[in-house]
């Protein structure tokens, strides 16, 4: 048994980054090979993460099938952006070992956050996440919009963090206990209107608007754009894909498990700000001229799309939920890594005019973002266009109509910018120079076409939820 | 019947071939030539064998690939043909064939990309045209924007991007509120094949927005009068042969979705509206060839003029409502006349924007002060346009007047009033084209500063083959009705059946 635990990936990848940075002080000028090593820990540490066969549900932790799946998602998709991230800080002259292991130990932050089964863990990983993004945000040490950012999530980050104890504290002091379980089963009993139950809604209000604001849904949006621009593109890859998908998760497990009698409180919230952050994503974006920030509003809708399937509390809503998650991590993946991969004037593409002419230049390029940006747009064959197509699906069998003509006009104007960027990449011209590291990436171009390629044959990842789900009803979370 | 899925032949031949010119951007524009016509002329050749092949004394779908797509949503991969899907096929494959003839001599840059979008949008018009499941239709029909976006965007005039964007925009608004209705129709019905929708029992006002959503989505691709303004702009910017393939094979994707969608489903709130509607056709009629007669640009010129041409398309369509309960016969002869008016109206705009093309490579200008007295340096080339613009102005003989004749006989089953505005449109149409025809082909030239000069060899097959059809229809339209007929009645069947 404690064998098997030490090959659970969490512990796994906390022991191995100790040794690489151990290694990384001995070895400053074999950056190579020691990035060699974190890529061969995170495939290892991801094979565990499904082979491991342990399943288990601790006082204040749980494995099970179903998280481990998820596990290697976060994992998989931390390989990808550090392929991405290597080339990008050698080519900006900043390679440093150190932003890795921290990366590491913010992707062990997701792990614990979506494994918690206490509060006081939720805590611990989201405390965790949130540290080691403080340092990455701050990493470009010589841009000041970087070191504004970092200030500016950090303070908004504490803040966010202050909120969520305080929402912890309530639930805890009405509840008596801090453990998933033991508050569901007390939840179960309070009688509605007593002191009690609205102690426990004011807990749960605190505790979503603390997580909104990790998730980055209006009205606590504010800082999306802002910090997505000031990072590094590298670390706004990591910012816009693994926290969402482990907050993702954590509202999952929270709102079904501990809450789950609380329905009627979280689904209307949760309906309410999804489709405040699919309007706000959608419009506010139509004016950016600055990529990261169009991708930044592009990005607060797509989670809007998320929120407001899960706030739908049905099987479609929740199935529509999962589906997207893992669409728009794909997709954001490749929006984000195309952009490390290509500079404009020896620095990185800033404005969205920056990749003017890309068409003629690099045409390899310029059709996978035509690819990625059509399915942001939900544009069919992409996959963007089946996710939302559940998503709405979801929403007629609620009968929600109203709400599915706002999402789809919503999306009509979502397609404006999408498109913007592809009217300034194939129509527009301009000789100022552009370049890329190579020609061809393989995992870029796998990440990008796998766009389309699972749009044309949707029913692979539509199995995967549908496993998914099933796991999740079969077994507990 | 046949071993080999032919309809998917169809679909995913032209599009694989396309993506691999797209992709090859380095290819010599010889192969890229060849590889295209090769291509179109073997979906040609098996359109026509499936057209021999289609038994058109039967009711059933044809045809028929039906295998589960995605299990959990119940989306299924089903393709068949019945014979208003074999006729527009046809039209599809045979203009596609012309393109790629008249493409090999023109000049593009990048053509290997520019052909292989054309390649890309032949096989989703025909996915669109034979797909029966509703969410297959729904891919296809959206996937038609991203070729023809790229192709205005990339190879159009000065003002493409915005034609683009407001063309793509406008369209995808409209489909959208498709989407909606598709997915609530499939809620309730629990299946996503069309057919399975006609048997639904709707109430009024579901039908009712049901019915708003399609008119929309299809109206703004038809287009249909107030929300037609997208045309002209994206032809005016449009290559030659992407306004050939938006006016003859795109427009008619919303004929065919009003047909499959509107007057099976929503019959009742059909009914209902079918009188405002029919007003709506009669401005697009009326109103649209006025404007066609103010314009200077000739391509804006022909554009208007297919809006008002397809106005008769939908005029035949609305009638079946207006007529369902009074006059079953002249319901048919109208919605006979709608798809003959498709397809003529295919083959008519095609030529005649061939034919603009070929005036604005010689004059780089498409106004009409621009280019005069082309006959005397042009004569054959004259002499055809003359036919188009005849055809166009619907003269007995050719295949406009076929369409437009059925049409405003089913409007003088329902009511005078609207036949006799109807058939203001063959002096309408009449005025504009010869207008057309008199300023830019006749008058003295003497110094020919544009440079006229008679067609290349390609320009001529393309042109002297596109008269043969319309005058093969117009003669003997005989072979289309046989394809139609059945079909036709068997829509008009399943319309009372859901009333039932």
């Amino acid at each position: 048994m404690i064998i098997n635990l030490f090959f659970i990936p969490e512990i796994l990848l906390s022991f191995g980054v100790m040794i690489i940075i151990l290694i990384d002080l001995f070895l400053q000028n074999y950056k190579a090979v020691t990035f060699k090593l974190i890529q061969l820990l995170l495939i290892v540490s991801a094979y565990y993460s499904i082979n491991g066969q342990i399943s288990f549900t601790h006082e204040s932790y749980d494995l099970s099938e179903f998280l481990n799946i998820l596990k290697f998602i976060l994992i998989l998709g931390s390989f990808i952006i550090f392929h991405y991230t290597y080339k990008h800080l050698v080519y900006l002259n900043t390679l440093k070992i150190e932003y890795f292991t921290i990366s590491i130990l913010g992707l062990i932050g997701t792990m614990i956050m979506i494994s918690a089964h206490s509060l006081l863990i939720l805590y611990l990983g989201i405390e965790l996440l949130s540290l080691s993004l403080y340092a990455l945000i701050g990493f470009n040490k010589k841009s000041s919009l970087s070191s504004e950012a970092a200030i500016k999530y950090y303070v908004l980050g504490a803040m966010s963090s202050g909120v969520l104890l305080f929402g912890i504290s309530l639930v805890y002091g009405f509840t008596g206990s801090i453990n998933y379980s033991e508050i569901a089963n007390i939840v179960d009993t309070v009688q509605i209107n007593s002191v009690e139950y609205l102690g426990i809604i004011f807990g749960i209000i605190f505790i979503t608007a603390s997580l909104c604001f990790k998730f980055g849904v209006a009205p606590f949006h504010m800082w999306v754009p802002d910090i997505y621009q000031g990072s590094l593109v590298s670390t706004t890859t990591l910012l816009s894909t693994l926290p969402k998908i482990a907050v993702f998760i954590v509202f999952l497990k929270l709102f079904y498990i501990p809450f789950l009698s609380m329905i009627n409180v979280w689904s209307d919230i949760l309906i309410f700000v999804g489709m405040l952050s699919i309007i706000i994503g959608s419009i506010f974006a139509l004016t950016q001229e600055n990529i990261k920030r169009l991708l930044a509003y592009s990005a607060i809708s797509n989670i809007g799309f998320i929120v407001l399937s899960l706030g739908l509390v049905t099987n479609d809503g929740l199935q529509a939920s999962l589906y997207y998650t893992i669409v728009y991590s794909l997709t954001a993946l490749a929006s984000f890594g195309i952009i490390t991969h290509i500079t404009c004037n020896s620095h990185g593409i800033e404005k969205i005019s920056d990749l003017a002419g890309l068409s003629k230049t690099h045409p390899y390029y310029a059709i996978l973002i035509l690819i990625t940006m059509l399915s942001s747009a939900g544009i069919p064959p992409m996959i963007g266009f089946h996710a939302k197509l559940i998503v709405i699906q979801a929403l007629i069998n609620s009968e929600y109509i109203m709400l599915s003509i706002l999402v789809v006009l919503m999306t009509v104007i979502s397609a404006y910018y999408y498109l913007k960027v592809i009217k300034t990449i194939y129509f527009d011209n301009r000789e100022e120079l552009i370049s890329v590291y190579s020609n061809s990436s393989i995992v870029l171009s796998l990440n990008s076409i796998s766009l389309l390629i699972l749009g044309i044959f949707p029913y692979y990842l539509f199995n995967l939820t549908s496993y998914l789900m099933d796991l999740l009803f079969t077994i507990s979370i | 019947m046949f071993d080999y899925p032919i309809l998917s032949l169809l679909i995913w031949l032209p599009i694989i071939g396309g993506l691999f010119l797209v992709i090859s951007e380095n290819m010599s524009n010889k192969l890229s030539e060849y590889l295209t016509l090769v291509i179109t002329f073997i979906i040609l050749l098996i359109t026509i064998n499936l057209s021999i092949n289609y038994d058109y004394t039967s009711d059933q779908l044809q045809f028929v690939e039906r295998t589960n797509w995605i299990d959990g949503l119940n989306i299924f991969y089903f393709l068949a043909v019945d014979g208003i899907s074999v006729s527009l096929i046809l039209l599809t494959a045979f203009i596609n064939f012309l393109i790629a003839i008249y493409a090999v001599s023109e000049k593009y840059r990048n053509k290997s990309s520019f052909l292989g979008y054309f390649l890309i949008l032949e096989g989703l018009l025909i996915g669109t045209f034979t797909a029966f499941d509703s969410i297959l239709f729904y891919i296809f029909f959206e996937s038609l924007l991203i070729p023809l976006f790229l192709i205005i965007g990339i190879w159009g005039g000065e003002n493409r991007k915005y034609a683009t964007i407001k063309f793509f925009l406008y369209t995808l608004f409209g489909s959208v509120l498709m989407l909606i209705s598709i997915i609530y129709l499939s809620s309730i019905a629990e299946s996503f094949a069309i057919r399975d929708f006609y048997s639904l029992n709707l109430s009024f006002n579901e039908e009712l927005f049901i019915l708003i959503a399609f008119l929309i989505g299809f109206g703004i691709k038809i287009p249909m009068w107030p929300v037609h303004t997208w045309l002209p702009d994206a032809h005016v910017e449009a290559p030659t042969s992407g306004s050939v393939i938006l006016a003859s094979v795109l427009l008619k994707v919303g004929g065919y979705g009003m047909i499959r969608f509107m007057l099976p489903i929503t019959t009742e709130a059909g009914i209902f509206l079918s009188e405002y509607m029919i007003y709506l056709s009669l401005i697009a009629i009326i109103y649209i060839s006025f404007v066609a007669y103010a314009q200077d640009d000739m391509k804006k010129l022909i554009a208007y003029s297919s809006v008002a041409h397809m106005g008769f398309v939908t005029l035949g369509i609305f009638l079946v409502f207006h007529l369902l309960d009074s006059n079953l016969t002249a319901a048919v002869i109208g919605l006979e006349g709608a798809i003959i008016q498709m397809i003529s109206h295919g083959l008519i705009s095609a030529a005649l924007f061939f034919s603009i093309g070929i005036i604005y490579k010689h004059s780089k200008s498409r106004l009409l002060k621009d280019n005069y007295g082309i006959s005397m340096y042009m004569p054959i080339f004259s002499f055809l346009m003359l036919f188009f613009l005849m055809a166009n102005s619907g003269l007995p003989g050719t295949s406009g007047f076929v369409g437009e004749f059925l049409v405003i006989t089913s409007s003088l089953g329902s009511n005078i009033i609207i036949g006799l505005l109807a058939a203001t449109s063959l002096l309408l149409s009449a005025s504009y084209s010869l207008k057309l025809g008199k300023n830019v082909l006749f008058g003295e030239n003497i110094k020919n500063t544009q440079g006229y000069n008679e067609c290349n060899t390609n320009e001529i097959i393309v042109l002297i083959s596109l008269v043969i059809f319309i005058l093969y229809l117009g003669l003997t339209p005989d072979y289309l009705f046989q394809i139609i007929d059945h079909t036709t009645i068997n829509i008009i069947d399943s319309i009372n059946l859901g009333r039932r």
